[in-house]
């Protein structure tokens, strides 16, 4: 019998799911090997019995909480896609707001009517076992981990930096070009798609471990950018990992 | 050896009659900075370039380079490309780098796949009238010039270049173009003497950038394993590995399967690997030989100017600017050097 394999959606734009239905060239060669059970861009159907879920999107309600503990509970393993899912990304700015402030915004008048929460990634709600990053993934790290994943061939998260792939693929250096960039601390895996379009990278694959924030924020500053400019690279896709450190240390290092 | 005499204007003519016989690669326009790569028409090849981003000796050693194919019936074939390429116009620093990558995948167990490249390629060097950028080290080096690892070499001579003929290989493209080799005439002044003259004056142009002479880095480096540099060098890295990624001796590659979409067959390909990445050192129990970046650090360095000089009897630095270029910290092996020579004892 084919593995079953589900696709959730949390608080997102689910442009992850997009990104596997823009396999247009593969997806028949994955059906061969899988059986796609629940895929909300894709079909209607919804089952309730998987082997393989993966969760796009950050967790934000306490329904959300409930239902992503429910997929725990149901699938062998579960892969956390996408910079919301991994990270927080970009949803994660909510949590630089008062959480009341935030709701009122958003949902005005009928804001009682929707409880709502500091954003989670899905890691910090349930055991993950693998997590794919970018915003959106790429379709070949996709591939790559549905095809480990079938194969049962450990999975090995990325060590290596943007600025790695971006000189393997011999670009001029946005800091030659007087623009900035946080590649250098940034996880690679995307083939430093956006500096290769002239756009520098903006960290939506995480941090590597281990990063040196401190060095970063040192040569940014040296380009001359503001504290402000410097604490918005860092937390556009990550501020849950900085939310509590960044602003001492750009207070520390950018005199 | 044999010395030619190249009107430059005839060189646009020499470059297409190579195009039409071979695959060439050479420097082109990239924004505002030089790639080396496959050059298409003559009018792309530039020989006024600076330096490129990245290294000519990649082309020997490309990434993601498929090494092996492998069948749903346990069938594996090994992978090699052999095309006779010519390398137009490489850079002196370049020559002694490809001469360092030939020795170290030559030696056993030798790397077909490297070596395959290489065989027949043609490598045209082209001198270097004037320093690259200020970032360079091949002045202290003495790999500003070279006397060896190239097939023809191109002097620039004002309105010509004189086109030295070393190697059965530079002698093969001449007769493979023999109608074109009309445009040439043969040089008939002392050339010995327009090779000094040359070196003259680039002793005018080119500076030394260290406090002391190259050879007696090996022994200072080594006594700086404890120094407190390193760990000044390790707060400012951001382990990017943009210095090895675009270092032309740099040789290290990881290796990873490719499995087809059907699961059953695939392919085995390796990938350009840096030894700042926090896992370079990274053991299958899980421990990790060079944790700290001051390590990796220390450890690219001693790499190419201790291991090596120990092991092989040359520096594994050809001083050609590229890491300081890339390294957006501000990390430069001339400071790194020079640090070292102050500091020893």
């Amino acid at each position: 019998m084919k593995p079953k394999l589900a696709m959730f959606s949390f608080t997102s734009c689910e442009g992850c799911q997009l990104q596997i239905l823009n396999l247009e060239d593969e997806l028949l060669s994955i059906l061969n090997a899988v059986e796609i059970v629940n895929f909300r861009e894709a079909i209607d159907e919804k089952a309730q019995d998987y082997d393989i879920a993966f969760v796009e999107g950050s967790i934000t309600t306490p329904e959300e909480i409930e239902e992503v503990k429910d997929i725990r509970s149901k699938a062998k393993l579960v892969v956390a896609i996408g910079a919301c899912a991994c990270l927080g990304g970009v949803n994660a700015m909510k949590n630089f707001f008062p959480l009341d402030f935030v709701r009122n915004e958003v949902y005005k008048e009928k804001a009682s009517c929707f409880p709502t929460l500091p954003v989670q990634r899905v890691g910090d709600v349930i055991k993950v076992d693998y997590e794919m990053h970018g915003c959106p993934i790429t379709k070949k790290e996709f591939l790559h981990v549905t095809k480990s994943l079938l194969l049962g061939i450990p999975l090995k998260q990325i060590h290596y930096s943007i600025c790695t792939e971006c000189k393997t693929a011999g670009n001029v250096c946005l800091f030659d070009k007087g623009e900035t960039c946080i590649g250098a601390i940034t996880r690679g895996g995307c083939d430093a798609i956006c500096p290769t379009f002239g756009d520098g990278c903006e960290g939506c694959r995480g941090f590597v471990d281990e990063p040196n924030f401190e060095g970063m924020i040192q040569v940014l500053a040296d380009r001359g950018l503001t504290k402000p400019e410097i604490k918005n690279k860092f937390t556009y896709f990550n501020g849950l990992d900085v939310i509590e450190t960044i602003n001492d240390k750009i207070e520390e290092f950018v005199k | 050896m044999k010395i030619y005499f190249l009107p430059k204007d005839k060189v646009k003519l020499l470059v297409e009659s190579v195009l039409d016989e071979f695959q060439v690669f050479g420097a082109k326009a990239k924004e505002m900075k030089f790639e080396f790569g496959k050059i298409d028409t003559a009018a792309e090849l530039r020989l006024d370039y600076n330096t490129t981003i990245l290294p000519p000796v990649k082309t020997f050693f490309p990434n993601d380079e498929k090494i092996l194919e492998f069948k749903p019936n346990g069938q594996t074939t090994s992978v090699h490309e052999n095309s006779k390429k010519v390398l137009f116009g490489v850079h002196p620093c370049d020559i002694h780098a490809i001469e360092m990558m030939d020795n170290i995948f030559s030696t056993p167990p030798e790397d077909k796949h490297y070596l395959e490249r290489r065989k027949d390629s043609i490598i045209i060097g082209i001198n270097c009238n004037t320093p690259c950028s200020d970032k360079i080290l091949c002045y202290d080096k003495g790999t500003y010039k070279a006397d060896s690892g190239f097939d023809l070499m191109f002097w620039d001579n004002g309105e010509s270049y004189l086109v030295e003929v070393v190697t059965s290989l530079g002698n093969f493209l001449a007769s493979k173009f023999s109608y074109f080799f009309n445009f040439f005439t043969e040089y008939s002044g002392d050339f010995h003497e327009f090779k000094s003259e040359y070196h003259k004056r680039q002793d005018f142009v080119f500076e030394k950038k260290l406090t002391r002479k190259i050879s007696e880095l090996p022994e200072a480096m080594r006594q700086s394993y404890e120094s407190e540099l390193w760990h000044e060098v390790g707060a400012k890295c951001l382990s990017c590995g943009s210095c090895n990624i675009v270092c032309p001796t740099c040789y290290c590659f990881d290796v990873k399967d490719v499995v087809d979409i059907d699961l059953a067959g695939g392919h085995r390909c390796r990938n350009w690997d840096s030894c700042q990445n926090l896992d370079f050192a990274c053991v299958g129990s899980g421990e990790n030989f060079r944790e700290k970046s001051s390590q990796r650090n220390r450890h690219r360095v001693f790499k190419k100017e201790v291991y090596l000089p120990q092991n092989k009897g040359y520096s594994g630095c050809v001083g050609c600017g590229r890491c300081n270029t890339a390294c957006i910290a501000g990390i430069s092996l001339i400071d790194i050097y020079n640090n070292v020579f102050s500091e020893e004892v």
